[in-house]
């Protein structure tokens, strides 16, 4: 079963008011995919029930984290902050709610409940323009009304992941590339900005670095439903989109959801195509692009080569006896579902990679069962994408050119961690091939802190380099 | 407001200026000193003359509001005038009081309390 699938199922069980059986799946899809948004969700719904809204504002700190555009997470943050008393944040995290179009009448409500207001005397804001026209697919109005949505909230995430789809869309990749980072910052699990950052890599011609990035996204969204979404606007790409996972639910679970995973779960696409492109996709793709920077024509995203691989079909799967149903879903018993579970395991991915923290990506994923699974440990849950890691992911695999640009990036960002800024910098002075760019960037970095002192010993230990390779 | 860049080109038309970094409180410097030092130059010498004030305010003697040395073949003036600092070099030949004058009044003109 896909883990959207039991994820619908988890929901189909909380609007049943079947608490247990929505909190057990929930619980063995987080045992498998630690920072599965969805899940996420569910559990933090479930918390919401009981009061424990500790527990629900951590879960939901992830689903945005992941998912900054998550109207029905920003709502239920929304009403959690309502009843700790937080009327600032409470309206705040309402206001973005609505701000993000929600789908859902119920979560629309639920926010407009929070400020008060009837759907028809809400303002019309730049934040809702840009998301309006990057789903109409006017990504050059999307980009102009996102942009000054940004300058009106800079804090606001989920604005700036608009901008930098609208920039993406545009063909715009180092403008995109730059918001994407900002983003990361803010939300360092964020899957759509992770998945242009891997398009643009590949674009650049790293595209082992693309692809490795965009498998990371795999620990997150293990269906890559967004990299589909996003990759599937353009004609071609150089990256391949990684076989679906499925996750095998335990027996007495799926009797208890009916044994039929087709009658709730909806339909997965089993033909390998990537799903279609959102309602906002612009379907000229790089034809409506400019080529701008040094990086030339791979500037244009539609230019590339290669099209993704198709995904694996279920019933392609090895050892699998699960026949399609009439409703083109799929029969999956206990015992079938036994066999799956052992068939895609991410930890094995995850143990093999020598990314930072991809070994404790998840938890022991092989004898994951409704029984043992746990709630997943936040810290060693994080497949984050910041700036600070990607610079030293870059630094571990000799990109020097590019480790320097993302350490100047991050110099002129002029983070408030200071400490993380200068610890970064002096792991980065260790390095004999950045140790000149570093001890500038040092030096920069102290300026920025008040720190003329130690900034002077820095420029001129930039300067010793700098006269020690004339030599 | 004013952008670093904008405030380095106005003090390189300043008669007999070879080179200037400027930068706000906070900020890096921006400039060059006539390839001087490279890209490396402007900060060094900003941090230097910060690393002056700072002692200079450590030992109670107050804020420096202007630093102006001279070596063989060149003259610095260095001027902060609120948010702004500034660093310029030229060549024995340059009228101090004059750049001073000049340095000043565009240091303030574009001095935006707040910013």
């Amino acid at each position: 079963m896909r883990p959207s699938e039991a994820a619908t199922l988890a929901r189909q069980a909380l609007a049943d008011g079947d608490s247990t059986l929505a909190r057990s799946i929930a619980e063995r899809l987080l045992a498998e995919f630690a920072s599965y948004p969805p899940a996420r969700l569910v559990r933090a719904l479930l918390a919401e029930q009981v009061n424990d809204s500790d527990a629900a504002l951590d879960d939901l700190r992830g689903v945005t984290s992941a998912e900054p555009t998550n109207a029905e997470a920003r709502a239920a943050q929304a009403r959690l902050f309502q009843r700790r008393g937080d009327t600032d944040r409470a309206r705040m995290a309402a206001r973005q709610a609505v701000e993000l179009i929600p789908g859902d009448p119920k979560v629309l409500e639920s926010a407009l409940e929070i400020l008060n207001l009837e759907a028809d005397s809400l303002d019309t804001s730049a934040a809702v323009l840009a998301r309006v026209h990057l789903n109409c697919g006017w990504p050059d109005l999307a980009e102009r009304h996102a942009r000054a949505a940004v300058s009106e909230s800079p804090e606001r995430v989920d604005v700036r992941l608009t901008l930098a789809e609208a920039l993406w869309r545009l063909g715009r990749l180092s403008a995109c590339e730059a918001e994407c980072r900002v983003v990361a910052d803010q939300a360092e699990e964020c899957v759509r900005a992770a998945v242009m950052r891997a398009h643009i890599l590949s674009e650049r011609g790293r595209t082992a670095e693309g692809q490795e990035l965009l498998d990371r996204i795999g620990r997150i969204d293990p269906e890559f439903r967004e990299a589909r979404e996003l990759l599937g606007i353009l004609e071609v790409h150089r990256l391949v989109l990684p076989d679906m996972v499925e996750i095998a639910l335990p027996p007495e679970l799926l009797r208890q959801s009916n044994g039929t995973v087709a009658v709730a779960a909806e339909p997965s696409p089993t033909d390998g195509t990537p799903a279609a492109a959102s309602p906002g996709a612009d379907p000229k793709g790089a034809d409506s692009q400019t080529v701008d920077g040094p990086e030339g024509q791979a500037e244009t995203p539609g230019e590339s080569t290669v099209q993704d691989q198709p995904t694996q079909p279920v019933n392609d799967l090895p050892e699998s006896d699960a026949q399609p149903d009439a409703a083109g879903g799929v029969q999956v018993t206990g015992d079938e579902a036994a066999v799956a579970s052992t068939q895609m395991r991410l930890d094995e991915t995850a143990e093999d990679s020598d990314l930072p923290g991809a070994a404790d990506v998840l938890p022991e994923a092989s004898d994951a069962s409704a029984e043992s699974a746990e709630p997943a440990d936040e810290d060693s849950a994080g497949a984050a994408f910041s700036t600070f890691d990607w610079a030293r992911h870059l630094i571990e695999q000799s990109e020097w050119t590019e480790a320097e640009r993302v350490l100047s990036d991050i110099v002129t960002a002029n983070d408030p961690d200071v400490s993380r800024v200068d610890g970064l910098l002096l792991e980065a002075v260790a390095h004999r091939e950045l140790r000149g760019s570093a001890w500038k960037l040092l030096g920069d970095h102290y300026m920025q802190t008040g720190r003329p002192q130690a900034a002077a010993d820095a420029y001129l230990r930039a300067a010793n380099v700098a006269g020690g390779s004339t030599e | 407001m004013t952008s670093a860049s904008d405030l380095h080109a106005g003090i390189q038309r300043l008669p007999g200026i070879t080179g200037a970094a400027v930068w706000r409180i906070g900020e890096i410097p921006t400039g060059d000193l006539g390839g001087r030092g490279g890209s490396i130059g402007p900060g060094l010498l900003s941090a230097s003359i910060g690393t002056m004030e700072q002692a200079v305010e450590t030992m109670g003697l107050g804020q420096i509001a202007e630093i102006w040395f001279v070596t063989e073949d060149t003259q610095c003036l260095a001027m902060r005038a609120g948010q702004w600092q500034a660093v310029v070099i030229g060549g024995l030949e340059l009228d101090v009081d004059g750049v001073r004058d000049g340095l000043t009044s565009l240091l303030a003109a574009n001095d935006e309390p707040g910013a």
